[in-house]
């Protein structure tokens, strides 16, 4: 037996096959017809059997008694974890309660979790790792042009005739939406590359611009500069769709080129090309993710690059647009969903005393007023502010800023709650872990990074005893005294569809015979929406807006102790904590080991061979790792994966946030790199 | 030739399945996907309408992932083997391509002495084969005399004259048993029928893409320098789908999956990965992508191919083609090569 489904790894949302036998998963394969994948899919989309399958799946709910786990029944659990959070809830408040979504369960999963917090709990303390990677894609486009979201899809990147892609190593982290550009660029579409690291988009680009880790929002001006020098812009457009360009032409006008060379490190004349290639095409489109994002600033990189946008009129229309890939595959529905602090479902603002009459009645309880913590926020207030967390399907031991204080922090804590498919390294601090059903095990949506919401369908029975999210989410809240009667994942979509607006009309028959709908659903297109703001931006004016952005250097710069700037990111064979790759052999087999890329010049002034061990140390904390030379970062840089436990970037990362999304800064820290 | 239509075959078919064989053929999924597998009834299989499966169906015999054994240190000393299941098969619908690639590794094995799960679940298969009346714009078969209809490894094969309407040939001593113990459910071809299936064959060799540079580009494989190698590097962005999909592909890792409990699986790998050539100490025969293609390039179109196995080892499925989510396909390599 064949089950359509959508691989659960990346935010591409390929259309994948589970083939079942005797009640296991034992191979999967791509839709030929999928308009995602056509028949592809990447390395880590071929092994999903692996983790799958993998003995160490958590089977049972488990209690801690001293410093051991035991098993218990769920009734047991869920008794318990009620008899606490209520325990809490009475002595510290609602507010003392934090509660994580996650990026990797379905819409239906999210939105419950949201509830769960906001209905049942009675706090916004709800966020998830999309904290981590595209809060500031929310913030800033939403700002620009009144929704956050990628505003065009996949299948048009072909007509585009340009193509800039920046902070974004597409070959690895969005396979196959890389197919889609190696293809375009076969049928004539241009490819720019902006980043630090020569990715292998950048080997094959028609042009590749290296800019220093931070300095995005330099070149980006510079581009914007450039343009209304060389009036390249789209008066028409800026007329007739957009405000405020007398603000931003204003605030370039003592703009100097030369000191923004300097500080990217990009020639003057590449510069130029490179705006040339950008605002002369007809249509260009840009793709960016975590280059951009994870940084103090963050969200105004996000808002220079769809003032870019909006000056040259490459909005609301086919082939052109910001498009931001996201990471996990769903975190566009976790965000949608509003597993966010601030808002509810569908970005409405939860401090806007009319969403929250609206909800109010929705849901028959009065939703707290004020906006939430986020994830570090959260963290970094355990043991004070918040006393208790439930997180699911997160390991924000890994993949949160400055693990050591993370790990301290979550120790004292009065309950730790961790539902995940494995026992992962949050869930060794967790008093109760509740085992999780997997993709492949539950009904369900997922939301890509197109906006198209796909069926997740049911293949196989969950490992021992576990549960689909949903469900635990539901039985705990029964518990709390506030009912959640669903008997199956439909009827909660059901209920999505009819609260946010953008899900309207998408519902589980509509899902049923097709590769999925891209929101906003017309109620006619088979497919749904293919790119946004086609007549009108979604902000109140119906304008895109520009706004005036002034650089802003990172954190922290190199110094004498810390010479370097360390970026992170990742490989395209592990996928982030690794709590399924690493568990697969043939992904395990190809991306055993961390490593640190250095430039050969810094190598050299070093001392370091390519396989030598080499200490990275940052204000925070050092790790030792292979060093790989690589002329493909610059001098000055290096570059380290953050999926390795053994050897964790994370721990050397600091928590600096943006002040608008409160994202970490997770590309730009200053480290000193030694032969061990 | 016999005759035969479609009801009549599911009528075999259903035969079949009562008498315990296991079938698999092509079923429809639905929005135009087709997979290879298990029937449980007959009306399930569809054969026509469609070029080919994505999964070609050496699935079947050797499997993506499969458990060989099992251990466990808690249950005593857990440590016991995982056979696979043999049973009496037909293969329905398969095409040429995939035909031929099946007879390709059934001829890889035959040079080793290793008791492979391949080996034991290819005996006793009935193979009908279905000669492809449209090719898809990947399809190469044609350069690579490997289709569009098949020239040995059949029982029997099908024939398109019109939908639901086929011309039956016999092709092995079973199915020459098979064919007489079927007869009432078929009817001898007539002058006609055979006139058409020629015109039929015709029609389809026009629908093949014109690639005169295959052949070329097979005869220069020799010549091809370290260039063109490195190119098609920097185009791969190893997926392992080329040799996942491939009906030839015959590598496979092993590993075991778990620590203390857990179990020995046999799966699909793929020689573009870095580290299928990666030896201890972290030397690598193989070190970049370009040498990793050419590896995969020789494998399938080198001379000693010939020499070994009388053939090439590509049928010109195209499957390696359309899943590339670089740009690094066997089509590109041979243009290239055709130009050295
Ligand atoms: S590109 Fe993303 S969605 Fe597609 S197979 Fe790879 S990980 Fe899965
Ligand atoms: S090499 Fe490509 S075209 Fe040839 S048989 Fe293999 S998958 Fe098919
Ligand atoms: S070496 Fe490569 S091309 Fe040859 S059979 Fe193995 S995986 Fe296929
Ligand atoms: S299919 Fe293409 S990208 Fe994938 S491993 Fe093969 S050549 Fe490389």
């Amino acid at each position: 037996m064949d089950v359509l489904t959508v691989c659960p790894y990346c935010g591409v949302g390929c259309g994948i096959y589970l083939r079942v036998r005797e009640g296991r998963v034992d191979a999967v394969f791509p839709s030929l017809n999928h308009p995602v994948n056509r028949g592809s899919l990447c390395a880590k989309g071929w092994s999903v059997p692996f983790f799958l399958n993998h003995p160490q799946r958590a089977r049972h709910p488990l209690i801690r008694k001293g410093n051991r786990f035991i098993r218990a029944s769920w009734d047991e659990v869920l008794d318990f974890v009620a008899e606490k959070l209520s325990e809490i809830k009475e002595k510290h408040g609602p507010d003392a309660i934090g509660v994580l979504g996650s990026a990797k369960c379905t819409n239906e999963d999210n939105y419950l979790i949201q509830k769960f917090a906001r209905a049942t709990i009675g706090t916004n303390n709800v966020d998830h790792c999309a904290r981590l990677c595209h809060a500031s894609t929310v913030a800033g486009l939403i700002k620009a042009f009144g929704a956050g979201a990628m505003t065009n899809s996949i299948e048009e990147f072909p007509e585009a005739d340009v193509i800039l892609i920046t902070g974004s190593d597409t070959a690895n982290q969005h396979p196959v939406i890389a197919k889609w550009i190696v293809r375009a660029r076969k049928g004539g579409t241009k490819v720019m590359v902006v980043d630090p690291r020569r990715t292998p988009l950048a080997r094959i680009a028609d042009l590749y611009l290296q800019h220093r880790p931070g300095t995005d929002i330099a070149w980006i001006n510079a581009f914007l500069k450039i343009i209304i020098e060389e009036e390249l812009y789209d008066k028409k457009f800026i007329e007739e769709r957009t405000e405020n360009f007398e603000k931003l032409a204003d605030s370039l006008r003592d703009f100097s080129l030369d000191w923004a060379s300097g500080v990217t490190g990009i020639p003057l004349s590449l510069l130029r090309e490179g705006t040339r290639l950008y605002a002369k095409a007809e249509r260009a489109s840009i793709v960016y993710a975590m280059g951009i994002t994870q940084h103090v600033s963050g969200t105004y990189n996000v808002v220079s690059l769809a003032n870019l946008a909006l000056l040259t009129g490459n909005v609301g229309k086919r082939g052109t647009g910001v498009n931001p890939l996201r990471g996990q595959n769903n975190v566009q529905g976790a965000s949608d969903l509003a597993v966010l602090p601030d808002v509810l479902p569908c970005y409405q603002k939860v401090d806007d005393p009319d969403v929250r009459k609206r909800y109010s009645e929705l849901w028959g309880v009065e939703i707290p007023s004020n906006p939430g913590l986020t994830v570090t926020e959260m963290i970094h207030s355990s043991g004070e502010k918040i006393r208790a967390m439930y997180i699911m399907g997160e390991n924000p031991l890994l993949s949160d800023p400055d693990i050591n204080t993370v790990k301290r922090k979550l120790g004292e804590l009065d309950l730790l709650v961790v539902q995940d498919i494995f026992f992962s390294e949050t869930a060794e601090l967790a008093h109760v872990f509740l085992p999780a059903a997997s993709f492949a095990e539950k009904d369900g949506t997922f939301t890509n990074t197109e906006r198209r919401v796909q069926r997740v369908r049911k293949a196989i029975e969950p490992p021992g005893e576990a549960r689909a999210d949903w469900r635990i989410i539901a039985d705990l809240s029964n518990r709390l005294g506030y009912p959640m009667n669903y008997t199956h994942p439909c009827e909660i979509l059901d209920e999505i569809q009819k609260v946010c607006g953008i899900y309207a009309g998408i519902t589980c028959d509509l899902l049923e015979n097709s590769f999925g709908v891209r929101w906003p659903y017309d109620g006619k297109s088979k497919e749904g929406t293919s790119y946004l703001h086609g007549k009108r931006f979604k902000t109140k004016s119906g304008r895109g807006i520009f706004h005036a952005v002034d650089y802003l250097p990172p954190p922290e710069e190199p110094d004498e102790t810390y010479p370097f700037i360390m970026t992170t990111g990742r490989s395209g064979f592990q996928w982030h904590t690794g709590t399924m790759t690493r568990r697969t052999p043939n992904l395990e087999r190809e991306a055993p080991e961390a490593y640190v890329e250095i430039n050969p010049k810094d190598a050299d002034s070093l001392g370091i061979k390519d396989g030598d061990r080499v200490r990275v140390s940052s204000r925070r904390g050092e790790i030792e790792l292979k060093a790989r030379i690589t002329g493909g970062i610059m001098p000055g840089v290096v570059f380290i994966p953050f999926h390795y436990k053994e050897a964790a970037a994370n721990l050397l990362t600091g928590h600096f946030l943006d002040p608008i999304s409160k994202i970490p800064e997770l590309k730009v820290t200053a480290v000193r790199v030694e032969k061990c | 030739m016999l005759k035969i239509n479609v009801q009549a075959l599911r009528k075999i078919t259903g035969a079949f399945l009562e008498e315990g064989k296991t079938v698999y053929a092509p079923r429809h999924l639905g929005m135009g996907d087709f997979a290879f597998d298990r029937i449980e009834n007959p009306d399930e299989f569809q054969i026509e309408g469609f070029v080919n499966t994505l999964l070609p169906p050496k699935e079947i015999f050797f499997r993506q992932m499969e458990t060989i054994g099992r251990f466990g240190w808690k249950e005593e000393g857990l440590c016991e083997d995982v056979e696979p299941e043999i049973e009496d098969k037909v293969l329905l619908g398969i095409r040429p391509c995939d035909l031929e690639g099946l007879l390709l590794i059934d001829a890889f094995y035959d040079r080793v002495d290793a008791d492979m799960p391949y080996k034991r679940r290819r005996k006793k298969t009935f193979i009908i084969a279905y000669a492809c009346p449209e090719p898809a714009d990947t399809c190469f078969c044609v350069e690579t005399d490997s289709g569009p209809w098949a020239k040995r490894g059949f029982d029997w094969q099908l024939h398109g004259l019109e939908e639901g309407i086929y011309l039956l040939e016999v092709g092995s001593e079973k199915g020459r048993e098979l064919a007489d113990r079927f007869a009432d459910l078929m009817e001898k071809a007539h002058d006609g029928d055979l006139e058409l299936l020629e015109a039929k064959r015709k029609e389809t060799l026009g629908k093949f893409k014109k690639r005169p540079y295959i052949k070329r580009g097979i005869g220069n494989i020799k010549k091809v320098g370290e260039e063109v190698y490195r190119y098609l590097g920097d185009r791969c962005f190893r997926c392992g789908g080329c040799n996942y999909l491939c009906p030839t592909c015959t590598c496979y890792n092993v590993a075991d999956i778990g620590t203390r409990r857990g179990e020995r699986v046999l799966f699909w790998d793929s020689c573009q990965f870095e580290g299928y050539s990666r030896l201890a100490g972290d030397l690598n025969l193989r070190p970049d992508q370009g040498s990793r293609l050419k590896f995969r390039f020789e494998c399938k179109l080198a001379e000693w191919n010939t020499e070994t196995y009388g053939r090439i080892r590509c049928t010109g499925c195209g499957r390696c083609i359309y899943t590339c989510i670089g740009d690094a396909d066997i089509d590109l390599f041979l243009k290239k090569a055709s130009e050295t």
